[in-house]
């Protein structure tokens, strides 16, 4: 009973054990906010991730797939929802007008965005409304400069809006551009502005030949928070991509060529499973191109982020450590004050584990109540987190957190129950181990060095 | 009455037997109790004087089995206790022996109340001690009621006197019905007015309880009072 009753005096009567308390509690409150925040930062950017990247993409890097043989084998699979054929081109857009393009180019620089570098994405623009949020990232866009003519015909030219065709002698196919880089932001580039799209292509025998195409903007989309999309991002009709690829679509003994298909599924749940099967199936109709996950290929990425998330908390780990060491010292004066102390109770009949009992609980009931402390503080923190951004925004005028540059409305966080259990488990596991080094040093205490110096 | 016939009666509360004790320091070994043979039987108080450095604390440490002798025996009613596991000889402290510090040594966090009842639950669990806490607390008031602090209970050492502090001690001691206690310069750190008082509750606990006492003293009127004498010098029994 002793131990009890007197670590339970020991703690209460010595105001100094606060101070541990508050140490911890400091450190629990940062590594729950931070790792809330970056629990939150990686939801995001999964979910940005996610929402540019269908479930399953069938991808053909070396050569050019049919995709009638891509869906066949697809749609013979139940798991299927439905597919949409890509064909994904590098390019460089040149806008005709002399006086927008260099507005465009001062806008960019602002942005850091000097390049005319866009990654030309041709669709099935019915196809695709179904494997992916493209007709809501269209329909959102409004104004007479930005929006299409026409919802089911996006890449339709609308001749009342296009301005005089001067020196270009074409039939224009039309090209949505991201709303943030172009037409938003610049009045002089809207719908009917024209572009010529520069790129180069293999030809077989002929080798690399340089490939000019004259296009007109038709409308905007905004993809929201995946604004990488929106700024390297040119969508148009997969048909005119593949003229520029030599084929002809009017022609019934071309290929519908594609190097990338798009895969929904009735259930993601076994999306591995459906991709490796897939895949088979497409080596077995003669394709080279395999079947990957979302996942599977935004893997660099998504691993990074879980290698940056675990170095985080790794170093948070380490604050851990030193609001351990201050409990550690508190701990070790103790001991070395009490010495007295741990002679009487020796003579009293304390056993050396009685001793270590004491000191130990000491150290984890302090250490307990700064990581109870800690996690209702870094509750509160997280949950309050853009309300003390704005007063720290509009007080001092200085940000914790600038949301435009993210391009997100709010901080993002995460409350994960698993974190908080993580976070108590190993600063208490920390503690007790920083507090059974002096607890040990009190209980080896030879009780009678305590009355010799008398 | 010399130290070897002590021994050789049966009825010894606790004896030490040829026990001597050395420490180290450096290269240099320090003997400090060369072969000491002494018993303390119920009921009798024992004053152990000697100059300073003849070994009187260390022995009462021996003998209170907070020190391991160098070599020899300790004995508590004729059984060895010295080879005893250290939990057992705690044990033993409890319910056998009581101390008595010149400087108190009570535990400031605790009121008096508190240091007394200290004494009783070293041995007690958590559900043992809810059970008899009242009854405890009640003999703790007795005590100190006893000792003329009926109305100091909830006072924390340092506002106590040093006579004050000194009583807390005693009735700290006298808590877990020791049959001995081991009483280290219990006045040395007290004005001779309040030793005397001090001295008075000692013998008067001894006549009413029998409890015997071994007073490490360098007090020669206290050792007088005493029921005998042992005196060390140079870490050997001169004379008892």
């Amino acid at each position: 009973m002793y131990r009890w009753f007197l670590a339970l005096r020991y703690i209460v009567k010595r105001p100094i054990n606060l101070l541990g308390s508050i140490g911890v509690m400091v450190a629990v409150a940062a590594l729950i906010a931070v790792g809330s925040v970056f629990a939150g930062f990686v939801a995001e950017a999964r979910a940005h991730v996610r929402g540019t990247s269908p479930t399953l993409s069938y991808i053909d890097d070396s050569s050019k797939s049919d995709f009638r043989v891509v869906a066949e084998v697809a749609n013979a699979d139940p798991a299927v929802r439905a597919i949409a054929p890509k064909l994904v081109w590098d390019a460089l857009l040149y806008f005709d007008n002399q006086v927008a393009r260099k507005e465009y180019t001062r806008i960019a620089d602002r942005d850091l965005r000097t390049t005319n570098y866009y990654r030309i994405v041709g669709i099935d623009w019915a196809r695709e409304c179904q494997v992916s949020d493209i007709r809501s990232w269209v329909e959102g866009v409004t104004g007479p400069l930005q929006s299409v003519a026409n919802i089911e015909r996006p890449f339709e030219v609308d001749d009342d809006r296009s301005p005089p065709r001067g020196d270009f002698d074409y039939n224009e196919a039309g090209i949505l551009l991201g709303r943030s880089r172009t037409l938003g932001n610049i009045p002089s580039i809207g719908v009917g502005q024209r572009v010529r799209l520069a790129s180069a292509r293999l030809d077989a025998g002929e080798g690399l030949r340089a490939v000019t195409w004259p296009l007109v903007v038709s409308g905007a989309f905004s993809s929201g928070r995946n604004r990488d999309v929106e700024h390297q991002t040119a969508y148009v009709d997969i048909e005119t991509l593949r003229r520029i690829f030599g084929e002809d679509p009017d022609d019934p003994d071309s290929l519908e060529i594609v190097n990338e298909v798009s895969i929904t599924l009735h259930d993601e749940g076994d999306m591995d499973a459906v991709a490796a099967r897939l895949t088979t199936a497409m080596l077995a109709a003669g394709l080279r191109g395999r079947v990957v996950t979302w996942e599977e290929r935004n893997a660099r990425f998504l691993g990074a982020i879980a290698i940056e998330r675990n170095v985080m908390k790794i170093v948070l780990g380490i604050l851990v450590i030193v609001a351990s060491f201050l409990i550690f010292a508190l701990l070790s004066v103790m001991v070395t004050q009490k010495t007295r102390d741990i002679g009487i109770l020796a003579a009293l009949g304390a056993t050396r584990r009685g001793v270590l009992t004491i000191f130990l609980t000491n150290g984890v009931v302090i250490s307990a109540f700064g990581i109870a402390l800690g996690l209702g503080a870094g509750y509160l923190l997280v949950t309050r987190l853009d309300a003390i951004n704005g007063w720290l925004r509009e007080t001092w005028g200085v940000g914790l957190f600038p949301t435009e540059i993210y391009g997100l409305d709010a901080i993002p966080v995460v409350l994960e129950t698993s974190w908080f259990v993580q976070v108590a488990v190993a600063a208490l596991a920390i503690a007790i181990v920083f507090s059974l080094i002096p607890a040990l040093r009190a209980a080896r205490y030879d009780p009678v060095r305590a009355f010799r110096h008398e | 009455m010399e130290a070897n016939e002590s021994l050789a009666r049966e009825d010894a509360l606790v004896e030490a037997v040829g026990v001597t004790k050395s420490y180290r320091i450096g290269r240099r070994e320090i003997q400090v109790l060369r072969g000491v043979d002494v018993a303390v039987h119920p009921g009798e108080i024992v004053a152990l004087v000697g100059q300073s450095g003849a070994g009187k604390s260390t022995l009462l440490h021996i003998l209170g089995l907070l020190d391991p002798p160098t070599s020899g025996e300790v004995r508590y009613a004729n059984k060895p206790v010295t080879r005893l596991s250290a939990a057992r000889q705690a044990a033993m402290r409890h319910r056998h022996i009581g101390f008595v510090f010149q400087f108190y040594h009570l535990i400031p966090e605790l009121t008096a109340l508190q240091n007394v009842c200290l004494g009783s639950m070293m041995h007690e669990s958590v559900l043992g001690w809810i059970a008899r806490r009242r009854e405890v607390r009640d003999r703790a008031r007795e005590l100190l009621d006893h000792m003329g602090l009926g109305d100091r209970l909830q006072n924390r050492p340092n506002q106590l006197s040093g006579g004050e502090r000194q009583r807390v001690a005693i009735a700290r001691a006298l808590i877990a019905e020791p049959s001995l206690i081991l009483a280290d310069e219990p006045t040395g750190n007290l004005d001779s007015e309040t030793a005397k008082e001090i001295l008075d509750l000692i013998w008067s606990i001894n006549e009413a309880s029998k409890i015997a006492f071994l007073i490490v003293t360098h007090n020669e009127r206290v050792a007088q009072m005493s029921d005998r004498i042992v005196r060390l010098r140079d870490g050997a029994i001169s004379k008892e």
